[in-house]
């Protein structure tokens, strides 16, 4: 149970890993299958296209890691052209072999796209798609470069068991065996690799130090590493430098000896020669390894220079753009992008009517089923609130009320309130004294204790009086001339209704 | 009031809404740009008037620049109209354009405190530059989830880009079309040129008066508001 265990927990976790380490072999297979058959009826079938892959490659390698140089297409069809003749006897016009190195050419790059398969990745349970190139272009000026992936390297390499791995170190120490065993010659060709190193070394600075000069921060951890690196080889590079300059030494001094013990032959002369050729070299190396070094010490001074002055900068509230495309990634909206572009653009005066919208307008069709809107002529209604239909109800009461009081007022000089009820209640019904109207009306009545109704439109003090005015000027102003007074008995009681008692008055006209 | 005034004020707005440039040094409409700095009122009217629009206004080297911002109704460009004068189709080829815009730019200019010494870009930099911004998300598409993308994430725009040769077929004529890198980067080259961003001289572009009156003070004065909307959605 466990075995199985195992065996399944090896299927899922490895697959995704060793899909990644077989990818670089996809291109490879899918080129050599067939891919010049489809050319041209087969007519170039004979030729195999898994070894034309294998041979660019290999140029590629030279040319870019070798002779350190780019590839122009130029060159590469004339290596091309080469092949077909040497491997393949295939003698082709100029047109026939443009036409045909064109074609393999963007095959190999599979038209600038990169390769890519899908496959199952069994831990995320999710398809996965991989992208590989083997040759990548680059544009300078107005012409495209060509160089080779690390893909494609690594894919080369792999095909055979080698490793290429040479650093200054490990070059120095081949070169002591050399040197031991004298081969001075071979020698001269490790020093001029070791000088490759060093040129190397000088290029990867060179890219340090843009990186500094676009992004401090990301320069100054980059730098910190290639210095880290650099520097820890610097110890160990120089002293085998000293050291083979010393072997060096050793081998002339030991040709001197054999020149005074007269031994001269053809053999003395061309060892003597090679030891002088690979002492230049190794001292041309020593030169340009001190040059690195010094470029590196300046180095740093340059980078703490630019963080002096980025620390400055950051004093100043500016907009920082890099930040903003950082904030956009990790949101994932390239759309955003618009708060940038569009400030920087001229006012459009050109307005434009969308195509789609013309197109919508002409496609539209209404449904038939769909019924014009009569357009009705609207009312306007009044609404009447609740308060409002209370407001009239007191109003019309109290008119009741003042009508009644105004009249006793003109057949007697004095009445008491009792008498006033009793009046309402031969004019109305008996249930008139348990209105809440009319208790708020004597309560209104005895806020005040003189009444004037010929100035009451000019002098209106309380609420009753600005009814009284209402009334008289509506109604009736053969009250007009009449004023009166409230007195008030406050130890006489008198009860209306439930929660409703007020003390007794006397109303007394007045007279003149 | 003077009617005067307010006439040269309406003209000096209408020139400039116009996309024509008014300033000493850029020996256009003179007159315009020294009733502009001589009269206080002009000045002042001038100033309402582009207000009332939404438009900002730039002095930079004695010359008038104004912007519409990114969200003026009236002025401002619909992505329909964008893509129009940029000779594409797509939503994400509009983005893929922003994104080669801000990787133009940013080589001039890393944040609005200043410019750098650089003076002038190729073609063959912008690309190598959008390459560059582009690297961690193309690395990531190397083993990615065979998955629908959303038209504006970063994943679409770099499967676009990466899908693209540099240059189309072998002919070293630089064309700006939608099939390349090249004809991309010069489609977006001509758009800039077009507006009065950058002046190409043998191949070789150059930022205006105007790119750089915009960089330096728009994004400053309105980094509160951009930072807000930036944030927007982290």
């Amino acid at each position: 149970m466990a075995e199985q265990y195992l065996i399944s927990r090896e299927i899922v976790e490895e697959h995704y890993s060793r899909m990644m380490h077989i990818r670089k072999y996809y291109p490879f297979f899918k080129l050599a299958e067939g891919t010049l058959l489809q050319f041209k009826d087969g007519k170039y079938a004979d030729l195999d296209m898994g070894y034309i892959t294998m041979a660019v490659l290999r140029f590629f390698i030279e040319e870019n890691n070798f002779k350190e140089k780019d590839v122009t297409y130029e060159e590469l069809e004339d290596f091309l052209d080469e092949i077909y003749r040497r491997d393949f006897d295939l003698n082709l016009s100029y047109e026939e072999e443009h036409e045909l190195s064109t074609y393999i050419f963007d095959k190999i790059k599979n038209d600038g796209k990169p390769f890519s398969f899908s496959f199952f990745d069994p831990v995320m349970h999710v398809k996965r798609k991989m992208r590989i190139r083997l040759i990548e272009g680059r544009m300078d000026g107005d012409t495209v470069y060509y160089s080779i992936t690390t893909d494609g390297l690594e894919f080369y390499l792999d095909t055979k068991e080698l490793q290429d791995e040479s650093t200054i170190s490990i070059e120095q120490l081949l070169l002591e065996k050399m040197i031991r065993s004298r081969n001075f010659k071979g020698g001269a060709e490790v020093v001029r690799r070791i000088n490759n190193e060093v040129k190397k070394l000088q290029i990867q600075k060179n890219e340090v130090l843009g990186i500094l000069s676009r992004n401090v921060f990301e320069g100054i951890k980059i730098s910190e590493q290639f210095m880290k690196k650099t520097v820890r080889w610097f110890d160990e590079e120089q002293k085998l430098f000293e050291k083979n300059i010393e072997l060096i030494r050793m081998a002339l001094s030991k040709a001197r000896d054999d020149e005074m013990a007269g031994d001269y032959n053809s053999q003395y002369f061309k060892a003597f020669e090679q030891i002088f050729s690979l002492d230049k070299e190794l001292k041309r190396a020593l030169n340009k390894h001190r040059e690195l070094l010094e470029a590196c010490i300046d180095m740093q001074k340059t980078a703490d220079d630019l963080v002096a002055k980025a620390k400055i900068r950051s004093l100043r509230t500016a907009f920082d753009f890099e930040k903003m495309c950082g904030s956009f990634m990790k949101q994932d909206r390239t759309d955003k992008f618009e708060s940038f572009v569009l400030p920087l653009l001229k006012p459009n005066i050109n307005k434009s009517f969308g195509v789609k919208m013309i197109d919508e307008l002409l496609s539209f069709k209404p449904q038939k089923d769909d019924v014009s809107e009569k357009i009705v002529e609207q009312l306007t209604e009044e609404y009447i609130f609740d308060d409002e239909i209370e407001e009239g109800r007191i109003q019309n009461n109290f008119y009741c009320f003042l009508h009644c009081l105004f009249d006793m007022l003109l057949d007697k000089d004095k009445f008491t309130v009792e008498e006033y009820m009793d009046y309402l209640k031969t004019c109305y019904n008996d249930s008139i004294t348990k209105s809440g109207d009319l208790y708020i009306f004597l309560v209104h009545l005895c806020q005040k204790s003189n009444y004037d109704l010929s100035c009451i439109a000019d002098n209106k003090d309380t609420f009753l009086e600005g009814v009284m005015a209402e009334y008289l000027q509506n109604y009736n102003d053969k009250y007009a001339a009449i004023s009166f007074s409230v007195e008030v008995f406050s130890d006489v009681i008198i009860y209306l209704d439930e929660g409703m008692e007020i003390t007794s008055f006397n109303i007394i006209k007045k007279k003149g | 009031m003077d009617e005067r005034n307010l006439e040269k004020a309406l003209e000096i707005v209408s020139v400039l809404i116009s996309g024509e440039e008014i300033g000493r040094t850029a020996k256009k409409n003179l007159s315009l740009y020294e009733c502009y700095e001589g009269s206080s009122e002009v000045y002042s009217l001038v100033h309402k008037m582009l207000k009332s629009f939404n438009i900002s206004l730039y002095e930079y080297k004695d010359n008038l620049y104004i912007t519409a911002g990114e969200k003026n109704r009236v002025f401002g460009y619909s992505n329909e109209e964008l893509k129009k004068a940029l000779g594409i189709k797509l939503n994400k080829e509009l983005y893929l354009c922003y994104f080669i815009i801000y990787n133009i730019i940013v080589k001039f200019y890393r944040d609005s405190a200043g410019d750098t010494l650089v003076e002038y870009i190729k073609i063959d930099e912008a690309i190598h530059l959008t390459d560059q911004t582009l690297i961690s998300v193309i690395k990531k598409l190397e083993a990615s989830p065979f998955e629908e993308t959303a038209e504006e994430s970063f994943r679409a725009l770099a499967i676009l880009w990466e899908d693209l040769p540099i240059m189309s077929g072998e002919d070293n004529s630089m064309r700006a079309a939608r099939n390349s890198k090249a004809g991309y980067v010069k489609l977006v080259f001509n758009f800039l040129v077009s507006q009065d961003l950058f002046i190409e001289n043998n191949d070789r572009y150059y930022p205006r008066d105007r790119m750089r009156a915009l960089m330096e003070n728009y994004f400053e004065e309105n980094q509160g508001r951009l930072h807000e909307y930036i944030r927007m959605g982290e």
